[in-house]
C-alpha cells in the first residue's frame, strides 16, 4: 500500500452476519437460536479482520440459527435487520455459508434485505451450488467459496477483496474479472478485438487441444418437444396442477415449504371457486398475504368454472395437484410431476393448467 | 415441471410470473402471470374487474393450448 | 487466386470540381454523381450531401453502404455482375476507397407491409450511438434519391443499387496514377504446408425484396451453399441488399468482413484458409434449413477442411439456419467456433439466444443488440424530419435499442463488442 500523508480517522464499518454454528452458539440442535448481535468480530470474521486491516473494521457481528432465517416469519429477518443497523455499517458481509443450504439462504434473505431496505450494500459468501445461489443470485453479490469449510482461507480473502469496495460505492466491473457469481445481467463491453478474431481464437485452441472459454454459456436445459395442441378446449378435460404449496388451511398432510417430497391432490369439486380462509401457502419463497385474501389468485378455479359454464372448456378434473417449488430439487420435482402426469393418464385428462410461482 | 408433463405428452400452458425463466428452463407454452405470489390475482383491482381480469388470462391460457408451438413460446394476456 | 488490394484512405470529402482524389481528400463532382445516378430513369433526382465522422448528423432511411472498388487494369470489373460480365473476380489489382463509402438514402414508391416494409436505416455519426452504428467511423456520401417511374419496390431498389455502384466505381477510378497508402496483397492458394485448413462460413440472408444479398449480381433465395475463394469477396462478389437496420451486412462489410480478415492475416502463419463457403439464411422450413447446412459440411469436407469460422447475417429465423449448419458441421467431424449476437431484453437478463444446438460449445459474442441508448439533440438530420415509423421528431433525443442503429450485428463484431456477465 502508498504510504499517505494522512490517514483515515474514520474507518468503513463492517457488519458480518453467521449463523449459530459459526457463531459459536451450536449445531442443527440450535438452529431455532433467536437473533442476536455483539460489537466486533465473531468467529471467521476474526480471520476477516486481519486481511481487512487498515481498510475496514467489523464493527459488529449478527447471527441467528438457520432454521429460524431460511423459511421463518418476517420478524425474524426484520430483528436481523434492526441489528444489523444498529452498527451504523457501510457494508455488510454475510457468510462463508459454503454448501450449506439453510445457512445460505439465510445469507441471501439477510443480504437481500439489507440492501433493499436499509440500502446498504451487501456481500454473501457460498458455493455456486448451493440452492440460494438460483434463487438469490439476481439481487445478492455472491462471491463463490468451496463446498465445505476447507475453503474457509480463499472465502474470507474473497470477501475482504470486495466488501471495502463495496463500502466506497465502487461499481464493480463484470463477474468472471472480478471475481464473483454472475448475477444473470448480460452487459456490452469492448474486447480488443473483433468478434471474428476472437472465435477463430476459440477455434484454433479447440483444434489445437487447449483449453477454451465460449463468450456464451449454453442453456443447461433440455428441450422437449411441445405435444401438439388441442383441436377444441371446449371438448377438453383440464387439470389444474400448481407447485404454488396451495394446501387446504391447517396443511393437513404436511407438505413441505421447502425440498418438498410429494405432491397431493385436493377435491374442487362442487366448488365454485377457493374461499379464503379454507386454504393457506406451504411455499417458504413468497409473500402469501394476496394468495390468503383469495386462493383464486393462486389457481383460478373462479375463472375456470366460469368458463366451463360459458362452454369454453370441457370439463374440470374434480381435484387439483399441488406441490411445492420453493428450493425444489430438479431430479425430485421432475419425479413429482411424472407420477402426476402418471395420474393424470388414468383420470382422463387431455391438459394442463400449469401454475408456477 | 412443466416439461415433465410435456414430454408425457400432455399440453401445458404454464402461468408464470417469471416467463423468461420458463423460456429459460424450456416450459414451450409459457403465459405471462402478473406476480410471483399472485400470478392470478391483480390486488390492486376492485373484485368484478379482477375476476374480469383472471378470466381473460385464463382464456390466454386457453390460447396457449390450442395453438402449435415449436418452442418456448410466451403468450401474453390482454392489458388489464 | 494473387490480389493486390490498393488502399486510398480518405480522410476528408467535399463536394467540388473536377473531381479528384488527392492526399486523402476526395473532391466530388457533383453534377458528375448526377448525371451518373440518372442515367437510369427509374431514379427521378439525386441530391448530394456528406457526413463525416464525429458530426452532430443523423441519417434516415440509409440502405446499402458500398466502399468504392474499381479494378484500373480491366478487363474485369469490381462487383461483378453489376457493373461487368459475371466473371470471377478477385485476382489482378484494385484500388479502393479506404474509410469511404456509398450510402443511398430514399423511401420507396409504393406502400409495403410485413418484412418487405421499409426499415429506418437511422445511421448515428456522434455520441453515445455512434459506437453502434454502421457508417459513423467513414466518410459518407449520401445519394438523397427520388423515385422515378419504377415498375415496383423491387424495380427501384435495383435502379438504385446499380446507381450507387456506378458512383462507387467512379470515385474509386479518380485514384487512377495515385500513390496507395498501402498495397495488402491477399493470395490463398498453393499448398497448406501442413497448416490447420480452416473455412469460413459465411451465412447471408436472403428473404425476398428488400432483405436480400446477391452474389455476382444475381439475389441467392434459390441459391445451394456454394465456396467462394476470399478474394472474390474483396473484390465485390457478394453485394447487400438487406434493409432490415441493424442486422444487416452492408456491402462494405462484404467486401471488408472480420472474419475474412481475421483468417487472411493468419493464413500461411498458423492456419491455411481453405475458402469461404457463402450459404442463405432464412429458409422456408426446417427441410430446406437442414439440406442448406448438410450441403455446408459436405463442402467443407470436400475442401478438406480441419476447422469452420461460422458467422452469419440478421437474427431470429436465421439463426436456426446457423444452428443447424453449426450441427451439421460438428457432426461430420469439423469442430467450428461461431460469431452469435445477442438478445437477452433491455437489461440483459432474457436468454441471450433464440436457440441453440448442444454442439456450439465455441461461442464469441458480439454483443447484446436489445440494449437501449439514448441518442442525443443533433444539429442535423439528412433523409427526413421524423422517424418512418414512430413519427418522432429525429433530431431526438432518441430512446431506442441498439438493434434500430444501422447494420449494429455487423458492426458489434468488427469493433470488438462483446456481452459478459454481471
Amino acid at each position: 500500500m502508498p504510504a499517505a500523508p494522512w490517514r483515515l480517522i474514520i474507518e468503513m464499518r463492517i457488519v458480518h452476519y453467521l449463523n449459530q454454528f459459526f457463531a459459536g452458539i451450536g449445531g442443527e440442535d440450535r438452529a431455532e437460536t433467536p437473533p442476536d448481535a455483539r460489537a466486533g468480530a465473531v468467529g471467521p470474521g476474526l480471520a476477516l479482520q486481519q486481511l481487512l486491516a487498515g481498510e475496514a473494521e467489523i464493527a459488529g457481528t449478527v447471527w441467528c440459527g438457520d432454521g429460524l432465517v431460511a423459511d421463518g416469519p418476517d420478524d425474524v429477518l426484520n430483528a436481523i435487520i434492526n441489528a444489523v443497523e444498529s452498527f451504523a455499517p457501510d457494508v455488510v458481509v454475510a457468510g462463508p455459508a459454503f454448501g450449506a443450504g439453510r445457512y445460505g439462504l439465510a445469507c441471501a434473505r439477510v443480504c437481500a434485505a439489507v440492501t433493499r431496505r436499509l440500502g446498504i450494500p451487501a456481500l454473501a459468501a457460498m458455493a455456486p451450488d448451493n440452492a440460494a445461489v438460483e434463487l438469490h443470485r439476481h439481487e445478492v453479490l455472491i462471491v463463490p467459496t468451496a463446498a465445505t469449510a476447507i475453503g474457509m482461507k480463499d472465502a474470507l480473502a474473497a470477501m475482504a477483496r470486495l466488501a471495502p469496495r463495496l463500502g466506497r460505492g465502487e461499481a464493480l466491473g463484470p463477474a468472471a474479472v472480478e471475481g464473483y457469481l454472475p448475477r444473470g445481467r448480460r452487459m456490452n463491453a469492448r474486447a480488443a478485438a473483433p468478434a471474428s478474431e476472437r472465435a477463430l481464437q476459440l477455434l484454433l485452441a479447440r483444434l489445437d487441444g487447449r483449453p477454451f472459454a465460449s463468450e456464451v454459456e449454453l442453456p443447461r436445459y433440455e428441450r422437449i418437444p411441445p405435444p401438439p395442441p388441442v383441436t377444441d378446449p371446449a371438448r377438453m378435460r383440464l387439470a389444474l396442477v400448481t407447485e404454488c404449496g396451495l394446501v387446504p388451511r391447517g396443511n393437513p398432510d404436511r407438505l413441505e415449504w421447502v425440498r418438498a417430497s410429494k405432491w397431493l391432490t385436493y377435491p374442487i369439486d362442487g366448488k365454485q371457486t377457493l374461499a379464503p380462509g379454507d386454504y393457506e401457502v406451504a411455499h417458504g419463497g413468497y409473500d402469501a398475504a394476496f394468495a390468503a385474501e383469495d386462493p383464486d389468485r393462486l389457481v383460478p378455479l373462479d375463472a375456470v368454472r366460469e368458463l366451463v359454464r360459458r362452454g369454453e372448456i370441457g370439463d374440470v378434473l374434480d381435484a387439483y395437484y399441488v406441490t411445492c417449488g420453493n428450493h425444489g430439487i430438479l431430479g425430485q420435482m421432475a419425479t413429482h410431476a411424472r407420477e402426476i402426469a402418471a395420474d393424470l393418464r388414468r383420470q382422463h385428462v387431455d391438459s394442463v393448467l400449469l401454475v408456477a410461482t | 415441471m412443466a416439461k415433465e408433463l410435456e414430454r408425457a405428452g400432455f399440453p401445458t400452458a404454464t402461468v408464470t410470473s417469471l416467463a423468461a425463466v420458463a423460456v429459460k428452463v424450456g416450459a414451450n407454452r409459457i403465459v405471462r402471470g402478473n406476480r410471483f405470489s399472485h400470478p392470478f390475482g391483480r390486488p390492486e383491482l376492485p373484485p368484478a374487474e379482477e375476476r374480469a381480469w383472471r378470466v381473460e388470462l385464463v382464456r390466454t391460457a386457453l390460447r396457449a393450448l390450442r395453438t402449435p408451438v415449436e418452442g418456448p413460446t410466451v403468450f401474453e394476456p390482454p392489458a388489464p | 487466386m494473387h490480389l493486390e488490394l490498393a488502399a486510398f484512405l480518405v480522410r476528408r470529402a467535399r463536394l467540388g470540381a473536377p473531381a479528384a482524389y488527392d492526399e486523402g481528400v476526395l473532391t466530388i463532382d457533383a453534377d458528375v454523381v448526377r448525371s451518373l445516378v440518372l442515367r437510369d430513369p427509374r431514379i427521378a433526382e439525386a441530391r448530394l450531401e456528406l457526413a463525416h465522422p464525429g458530426e452532430s448528423v443523423r441519417v434516415l432511411r440509409a440502405l446499402d453502404a458500398i466502399e468504392p472498388l474499381h479494378k484500373p487494369d480491366g478487363p474485369a470489373r469490381a462487383f461483378p455482375g453489376f457493373l461487368g460480365p459475371p466473371h470471377t473476380v478477385g485476382h489482378g489489382r484494385t484500388h479502393r476507397l479506404d474509410g469511404f463509402t456509398v450510402v443511398q438514402v430514399t423511401e420507396f414508391p409504393f406502400p409495403a407491409s410485413g418484412v418487405q416494409a421499409f426499415e429506418e436505416g437511422l445511421i448515428e455519426m456522434s455520441g453515445p450511438g455512434a459506437a453502434y452504428s454502421g457508417c459513423a467511423d467513414r466518410v459518407n456520401l449520401l445519394l438523397l434519391l427520388t423515385p422515378g417511374p419504377a415498375a415496383s419496390n423491387a424495380d427501384y431498389d435495383d435502379a438504385l443499387r446499380r446507381a450507387a455502384l456506378r458512383v462507387a466505381d467512379h470515385l474509386a477510378a479518380l485514384t487512377v496514377g495515385r500513390a496507395p497508402e498501402h498495397v495488402e496483397v491477399f493470395d490463398h492458394g498453393g499448398d497448406d504446408g501442413g497448416r490447420r485448413r480452416i473455412v469460413w462460413v459465411h451465412q447471408v440472408r436472403a428473404q425476398g425484396p428488400m432483405v436480400q444479398s446477391f452474389l455476382y449480381g444475381h439475389e441467392i433465395s434459390g441459391m445451394l451453399p456454394t465456396v467462394l475463394d476470399p478474394n472474390e469477396l474483396l473484390d465485390g462478389a457478394l453485394v447487400g441488399g438487406n434493409y432490415k437496420t441493424g442486422s444487416k451486412t452492408p456491402t462494405y462489410v462484404h467486401t471488408r468482413h472480420p472474419s475474412l480478415l481475421a483468417l487472411a492475416a493468419r493464413h500461411g502463419r498458423d492456419l491455411h484458409f481453405a475458402g469461404v463457403i457463402v450459404a442463405r439464411g432464412h429458409h422456408e422450413n426446417e427441410f430446406m434449413k437442414e439440406r442448406s447446412a448438410h450441403f455446408v459440411a459436405k463442402l467443407a469436407t470436400l475442401l478438406r477442411a480441419d476447422g469452420a469460422l461460422c458467422t452469419y447475417e440478421a437474427t431470429g429465423n436465421t439463426h436456426i439456419d446457423f444452428m443447424l449448419t453449426v450441427q451439421a458441421l460438428e457432426r461430420a467431424g469439423i469442430p467450428t467456433a461461431s460469431v452469435v449476437h445477442e438478445y437477452g431484453g433491455p437489461l440483459g437478463e432474457d436468454p441471450p439466444l433464440v436457440d441453440v444446438v448442444p454442439e456450439a460449445i465455441a461461442l464469441a459474442s458480439s454483443g447484446g443488440i436489445d440494449r437501449r441508448l439514448t441518442l442525443p439533440l443533433v444539429e442535423r438530420v439528412i433523409g427526413g424530419d421524423r422517424l418512418a415509423h414512430r413519427g418522432e421528431p429525429a433530431r431526438g433525443p432518441l430512446d431506442l435499442p441498439i438493434q434500430e442503429l444501422y447494420a449494429a450485428t455487423a458492426v458489434m463484431n468488427a469493433r470488438g463488442a462483446l456481452a459478459v456477465d454481471y
